[in-house]
């Protein structure tokens, strides 16, 4: 009640935001986002000076429509960063749960891989795994479930244990409700509000995670685009063409913004304290 | 780690008494021993070093000669005991492409991250904590409404989107700024700028709410009831119990610092660790990768340690917690 008119207008818009950009994600763009015309190389945006109708937001160092990149970027990094937060989520719901279950020594193996886990930052995790391994997409989207999970296992191993104090825990576990029934039956449903604005808070940081990566050049590999790819390979062209760089920086500050802002209401709304 | 409760065997008393200092050791040197396999296996997972680094056109003899010269052509346990052993030297080997010590390459670029980091550091906290302070006396009110805003796009702006920005702001469109190096005080606006962002925003948000868990306590409205000044109970009670709350995430905090040292350096094209770290990773400079990732894994198991043992013992409540 008291956090009802926090954020009126931008929650709104954040949906609205959100929602086009995932069609624009899921639309085919109008031109193919690979296809190079080097008669057409940095053609600026349509409504500038020089601008050419068929390319909204310009073309860039190969002729390449601006916009189709663009488009095809937001599918794979909304995708991947998806598919990370899914993964860190299940992750480390499963540990956490271990971790209340068994207590005793499986609870301090699982309680210090948390504290190992939060202690190392990802870029260091990210340059270290992805020297061992190619640099290819299956292995970014699981390096970024695994940059999550932490969180995940620390929540629910809280949570849990808690709940296993609670009145409905205890009656059904003397009813003769098995571990696995009393986790997934009722206690899983009863924390996942906290476990959901968890995710909607930490999909806005997996997006950033892999945009910088793919920024540096060590993420997302050609042809496939990612939004933080555009940004790094536009760079060079700051100075003459700033459309490049400047719209997919945009999109991916938006979209963090917006889920963010979205993030902050859920959390309200479904009164969990962060 | 339940020990029977009626020996009076000395090694267990100093060892119950001491529990959570003696865990959080373990928990550090079983780290350390993670990052120690970890970067071993850099060298050794990512295909064949000799084929990468000589390329496809080296014979079979200068593939051999490459191995027997690194080592390469031994069992994987002696060649993991004889880095350890030079780990423990302090000999982290030599980088392929300059041919000098990882060790000395990496004192050399030491300084400039440093320079950057410590002034970023300072102000992120101090504004940090400052802003959170405001915020939380105002809680609910406009203000502290406009600060959480201004917290969330601080928070989801990313560092390098930002970096590249002011680049073309200050350095393209108006030429007031350089965009590279790091030789005058003015390539220092920038950088310092695209790190504090974040790093304000996060701490406003966590030294907010950090404040007003202490301000809810019942003992702060009995000490406004006694007609104690609220500068003192700033001072003595609220951001004592604070700073608590944040040390707890200043370990995590090195970490996010050297993650935006690695970003920002490269935009800036600031010549420390972290742009030498995704250059030499660009490069598939491995030995100097290893070398680089260890010492920064070092660093951050230390300071954790550090803050650990600094909570524990300014903390009763987390020493006798156990956990």
């Amino acid at each position: 009640m008291r956090m009802k008119r926090r954020y009126p207008v931008s929650f709104a818009a954040s949906v609205v935001l959100l929602l086009l950009f995932v069609l624009l994600a899921l639309v085919p763009p109008p031109h193919d986002p690979n296809a190079q015309n080097l008669q057409k190389r940095f053609v600026p945006p349509s409504f500038m000076e020089g601008g050419e109708s068929a390319y909204l937001l310009g073309t860039d160092y190969l002729g390449r429509d601006v916009a189709s990149r663009i488009m095809r970027g937001m599918s794979i990094s909304f995708f991947i960063a998806l598919v990370g937060t899914v993964i860190g989520a299940i992750v480390g719901i499963t540990l956490g749960y271990l971790g209340a279950r068994y207590k005793g020594i499986v609870d301090e193996i699982i309680l210090m891989g948390i504290d190992i886990q939060a202690s190392l930052p990802f870029m260091l995790l990210a340059i270290a795994f992805l020297s061992m391994f190619d640099q290819s997409f299956w292995v970014i989207v699981i390096l970024l479930g695994f940059a999550g999970w932490e969180k995940y296992a620390r929540l629910t191993r809280a949570l849990t244990l808690s709940a296993y104090q609670d009145g409905y825990c205890v009656a059904i576990q003397s009813l003769g409700g098995r571990p696995k029934r009393v986790f997934f039956r009722h206690i899983l449903p009863n924390i996942s509000s906290a476990l959901i604005v968890n995710m909607t808070l930490n999909f806005p940081g997996t997006m950033i995670a892999e945009s910088s990566l793919s920024f540096l050049g060590l993420g997302i590999q050609p042809p496939l685009i990612s939004l933080g790819r555009l940004l790094g390979e536009g760079r060079v062209y700051l100075l003459t063409s700033w459309w490049i760089t400047v719209f997919p920086g945009v999109v991916i500050f938006l979209s963090t913004l917006a889920m963010s802002i979205i993030g902050d209401r859920v959390r309200d709304y479904l009164g969990v304290r962060s | 780690m339940k020990l029977p409760v009626s020996t009076h065997d000395l090694a267990d008393r100093i060892f119950r008494s001491h529990r959570y200092f003696w865990i959080k050791l373990v928990r550090a040197a079983i780290t350390s021993f993670l990052i120690l396999v970890l970067s071993f296996f850099m060298i050794h997972s990512s295909g064949n070093p000799a084929q990468i680094f000589l390329g496809g056109e080296a014979t079979p003899e200068m593939v051999a000669a490459f191995n027997v010269r690194w080592g390469l052509d031994r069992p994987l346990q002696i060649q993991f005991l004889s880095y350890l052993q030079q780990v423990a030297k302090g000999d982290l080997g030599n980088s392929l492409l300059r041919g000098e010590p990882v060790i000395d390459i990496f004192f050399t670029h030491l300084p400039a991250t440093l320079s950057l980091m410590i002034p970023c550091a300072l102000i992120s906290i101090t504004l940090g904590i400052a802003l959170g302070f405001v915020a939380a006396m105002k809680k609910q009110t406009t203000i502290d409404h406009l600060m959480m805003i201004g917290s969330t796009i601080g928070y989801s702006l990313p560092n390098f989107f930002f970096g590249v920005l002011l680049i073309f702001i200050f350095s393209i469109v108006l030429g007031w700024l350089p965009s590279s190096g790091n030789e005058t005080l003015a390539h220092y606006i920038m950088p310092v700028l695209t790190i504090v962002t974040a790093d304000i925003a996060i701490f406003t948000r966590f030294s907010r709410s950090s404040f007003i868990d202490v301000y809810e306590h019942p003992y702060i409205n009995n000490f406004k009831a006694l007609g104690v000044s609220e500068r003192r109970i700033l001072l003595q009670e609220a951001l004592p119990n604070a700073s608590i709350a944040l040390l707890s995430i200043s370990g995590f905090y090195v970490g996010s610092l050297i993650s935006g040292a690695i970003v920002t350096e490269t935009i800036f094209s600031w010549p420390g660790i972290g742009s030498l770290l995704v250059s030499s990773m660009k490069a598939r400079d491995f030995p100097l990768v290893q070398g680089l990732t260890l010492i920064l894994g070092f660093s951050i198991v230390g300071v954790n340690l550090l803050v650990d043992i600094l909570h524990g013992i300014i903390d009763p409540r987390i020493r006798k917690g156990g956990k």
